[in-house]
């Protein structure tokens, strides 16, 4: 019974993550209608340039962000400016061809520099403390990553209503038009979004690097989860998106709790139950 | 009144059916005159156009963006590797069945994920694909993670080793004749009209009295049936199957929709040059390993984004020929 | 002095051509209006304007600058602001949210939400509610507030009246004076023949992409204009 417990504790914890992975998914969304089908495959970017940067800098693993950050958002800027603004606003195909393109170029990109083994980042001792309630124990990891996690989600949050550049971003998903004749430089907005976005990708990059193995290759899994939360917490809401968040991690924890091997399953199964009963979300129409 | 008629462009009309005829011939005798290994390739080529225009028919006409396709290609792999390698049934009936289970489980696919639109329909079939991998990874019947091989004893039942490839190559010609002539006559009919309608305007098309829904799903049945036979008769040729090489999104998507956007997008010729383009490039880039796959991706971008209407488009806007004649005008 | 002008200008929405050789011309402190039938190529005309469709760089000269063809968020930088036809406000941002919104292009003035306010009490208690909302006055007036918290010198303003009940049209028409005597010339598109020779100093009529009949609004007849609207 204990073991259930933990099982679905984990699963929320984990589903903070799964949550941050989904926020920038649906924010790229949210303003230009474009789902970015490389998402996953720039996570696993941010989770190689935070191996790099420890393994050669020899700093912690949580200072790797110094670099992450910064990289992740001129990344994701510069793909925006350069290559993916040629799309907006076309049709569904162009850009869903454009950024599959993308992925599959990312992701032969780290196999040929990383090969395809295994890495782990390591956070040390916190990774394998644990507090423990009665039968029950929680590792201090999970609770530094949900903790970060809803941080974020709230700074997210704090961005969209209460400065500027949220009231831009809002303004140009509404209308870009009107906000460019507003004077909005729509394509540096949109830019900034995928910046953001991927400000975002990079810390989860960095978290979930540590809480599981990864290779070039991780990408599209990355992406299905972060998919699959946004579908099922509905879109355009943030705390829709936590919903889905915990919703798809306690799916997951429960089938590795029955069978390890069903995992992934049971959270793909879970998705695909969910939109056969709520096409639009469970936290949308509530 | 004036008197209005609709034609097709057909020019060169005789020229290109002589073409074909030739072409076909030429392809038949392929066993009497190339080797095993040019029969292979030209066996995977087949697979590879019969899955591209189909894709090409999803997406370039129906607007149906899957990147879940791999699914309905492992399962006529496993389908063909049950059917005909543990229980038995004979070859072709095997190939034939193997297209039909992978026909038959895209209808409740189809209904499902048809209730995500556009961009969420794409990833919502990556994530059935994946469904279907995991699914198979846990059956110990179908070998598990590790897969199975093709029984020797029936492997040889079929020929030696340049028989099987002669065979293989008759029956995956055959396929994609098949596929091809689908296509074409799809897009020939009224239906095609009404695809076409429906890529261009969902709402619009409904309102004239098209049926949105079934349309959609008859399209993707047929292409995940083609889908079926071309992993039945790829995988015989391997001998070996597994799940990951069996619903591979890299072999059986990426590549194809490359296929499909730097030969052309919404031309059924697209598909061909592709095709050609894309085996031209792996010869060329063999010895790169993985970086004929970002050469690919970097070209089907700058396609995308410097010539959306691919390859094909850039010929025909300069001949004005058309292989397989679409186009509809009016004239008085 | 002339602030804006056009010099036979062509537009076109890719192959089709909407207007045809139109030269227009905006005084400072002028109200210039512009009107036409349905499909004449009003909205076309403040678009060019505006930046919002491409033209000839030499076709828009202001304040004696070539400026046609400029991108959208330049020209307003420049001060020329707009209320668009079906005035398009942001639906999901508050009124308050909208009219910050106009001050993107950067220029420096005296419009703020408050003065908005002032022009607008209605638009104070309204501050919280989202655009979409809002009833179609109370959308024109966000609409015209938040253009002129881009502290413009010029105003484009697309379809004053269009489906709003006469006594909101009285309101707007009568801060327009208002809003000249701050030092904002405009060009207003009304359908309305009669009001557009109120409000206006000058008119210009247009049909099937072409300027038909233009003049001082005070001398033009009636009959005149009217016939020219119908191309009669
Ligand atoms: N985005 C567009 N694409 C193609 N054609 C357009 C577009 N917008 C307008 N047109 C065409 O350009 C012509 C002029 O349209 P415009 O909107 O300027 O007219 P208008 O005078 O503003 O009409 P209304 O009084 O109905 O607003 C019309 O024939 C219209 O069909
Ligand atoms: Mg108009």
């Amino acid at each position: 019974m204990s073991e259930l417990v933990n099982t679905i504790i984990q699963g929320i914890l984990i589903g903070g993550l799964y949550a941050l992975f989904a926020a920038g998914l649906s924010l790229v969304f949210g303003v230009m209608r474009v789902v970015n089908l490389a998402h996953g495959d720039l996570i696993v970017t941010g989770s190689f340039l935070a191996f790099t940067a420890t393994s050669i800098l020899g700093i912690h693993a949580a200072l790797s962000v110094v670099f992450v950050l910064p990289f992740m958002a001129l990344l994701g800027y510069s793909i925006q400016r350069a290559i993916l603004n040629r799309t907006v606003g076309t049709n569904v195909l162009p850009p869903l061809l454009v950024t599959f393109g993308i992925a599959i170029i990312l992701q032969n990109g780290l196999l040929q520099i990383f090969t395809a083994d295994d890495r782990k980042l390591d956070f040390g001792n916190i990774e394998i403390a644990s507090m423990q309630i009665g039968n029950i124990s929680i590792g201090w990891y999970s609770i530094l990553v949900f903790v970060c996690a809803i941080a974020i989600i709230a700074g997210l949050q704090f961005i969209s209503y209460k400065t500027r550049i949220g009231r831009v971003l809002r303004a140009t998903a509404d209308d870009p038009e009107v906000a460019q004749v507003m004077g909005v430089n729509t394509r540096h907005t949109f830019s900034v979004a995928m910046a953001i976005a991927m400000v975002v990708c990079g810390i989860s990059a960095v978290l979930f690097a540590a809480w599981t193995s990864f290779t070039p290759l991780s990408g599209p899994s990355r992406l299905l989860i972060a998919f699959e939360v946004v579908v099922i917490g509905g879109l355009g809401s943030i705390w829709g998106t936590l919903i889905g968040g915990l919703t798809l991690g306690v799916a997951q924890a429960f089938g590795g709790y029955l069978n390890p091997a069903w995992q992934m399953l049971a959270g793909h199964i879970a998705f695909i139950i969910i939109l056969v009963l709520r096409p639009a979300g469970i936290f949308k129409g509530q | 009144m004036p008197n209005y008629k609709i034609e097709r462009n057909e020019k060169y009309h005789t020229g290109v059916l002589i073409g074909f005829g030739v072409l076909l011939v030429f392809l038949v005798l392929l066993p009497f005159w190339g080797d095993k290994s040019t029969m292979r390739l030209a066996t995977e080529m087949a697979g590879y156009l019969a899955l591209a225009v189909m894709w090409n028919l999803l997406a370039g006409y129906a607007g149906v963006m899957s990147i879940g396709q791999q699914a309905f290609v492992g399962v006529g792999g496993y389908a063909v590797f049950t059917l005909a390698g543990l229980w038995g049934v004979p070859l072709i009936p095997s190939i034939l069945l193997a297209g039909l289970v992978a026909g038959l489980l895209a209808i409740p696919v189809g209904l499902i994920l048809f209730r995500l639109n556009g961009a969420y329909f794409a990833i919502g079939s990556w994530v059935m694909a994946e469904i279907f991998l995991l699914l198979t990874a846990q059956s110990d019947y179908l070998g598990a993670g590790s897969g199975m091989s093709f029984p020797t004893a029936v492997a040889k039942s079929f020929g030696n080793s340049t028989e099987r490839a002669a065979l293989f190559w008759w029956i995956a010609l055959a396929i994609v004749i098949a596929a091809l002539l689908i296509a074409y006559l799809w897009l020939r009919s009224s239906r095609g009209l009404a695809l076409t309608a429906m890529r261009d305007d969902e709402v619009a098309a409904s309102g004239l009295g098209v049926n949105v829904m079934r349309n959609k799903l008859q399209v993707f049945l047929v292409a995940s049936a083609v889908a079926g036979l071309v992993g039945a008769i790829l995988f015989l040729g391997k001998l070996r199957i597994s799940p990951t090489s069996a619903y591979d999104v890299n072999e059986w998507t990426a590549n194809i929709i490359f296929i499909v956007v730097i030969g052309g997008l919404g031309r059924l010729e697209g598909a061909v040059v592709g095709t050609i383009i894309f085996f031209l490039l792996r010869g060329f880039l063999a010895d790169f390993g993985s970086y004929y796959l970002i050469i690919l991706g970097l070209i089907a971008i700058l396609t995308m984004l410097k010539m959306p209407q691919g390859v094909w488009g850039l010929i025909y806007d300069k001949t004005q020929i058309e292989l397989f004649p679409l186009k509809r005008k009016i004239v008085n | 002095m002339t602030l804006l002008q056009t010099h036979n200008l062509d537009a076109y929405y890719l192959d089709f051509q909407a207007l045809y050789g139109v030269s227009i011309s905006l005084d400072a402190g002028q109200i210039v209006a512009i009107i036409g039938p349905n499909g004449a190529g009003k909205t076309t005309l403040l678009r060019s304007l505006a930046g919002w469709v491409p033209v000839e760089r030499e076709c828009v000269t202001f304040d004696d600058e070539s400026i046609g063809g400029f991108a959208a968020e330049k020209v307003v930088a420049l001060g020329i602001a707009s209320v668009p036809e079906g005035r398009r406000l942001f639906h999901s941002l508050s009124v308050e949210e909208n009219l910050l919104m106009g001050q993107e292009s950067n220029r420096s003035g005296d419009w703020s939400t408050d003065t908005v306010f002032d022009l607008f009490p209605v638009l104070q208690g309204l501050r919280k509610r989202r655009g979409s909302d809002l009833s179609g006055g109370e959308q024109q007036m966000v609409a015209i507030g938040r253009a002129l918290m881009a502290n413009p010198k010029v105003l484009l303003f697309d379809e004053l009246s269009l489906g709003l009940a006469p006594t909101i049209v009285g309101d707007i028409c009568r801060t327009l004076p208002v809003l000249r005597d701050k030092g904002v010339s405009m060009i207003v598109v009304e359908q309305d023949v009669r009001r557009a020779l109120d409000l206006s100093d000058y008119v210009y009529c247009i049909l099937e992409g072409k300027i038909n009949l233009e003049g001082e609004s005070n001398e033009l007849a009636f009959d005149d204009v009217a016939n020219a609207f119908f191309g009669v």
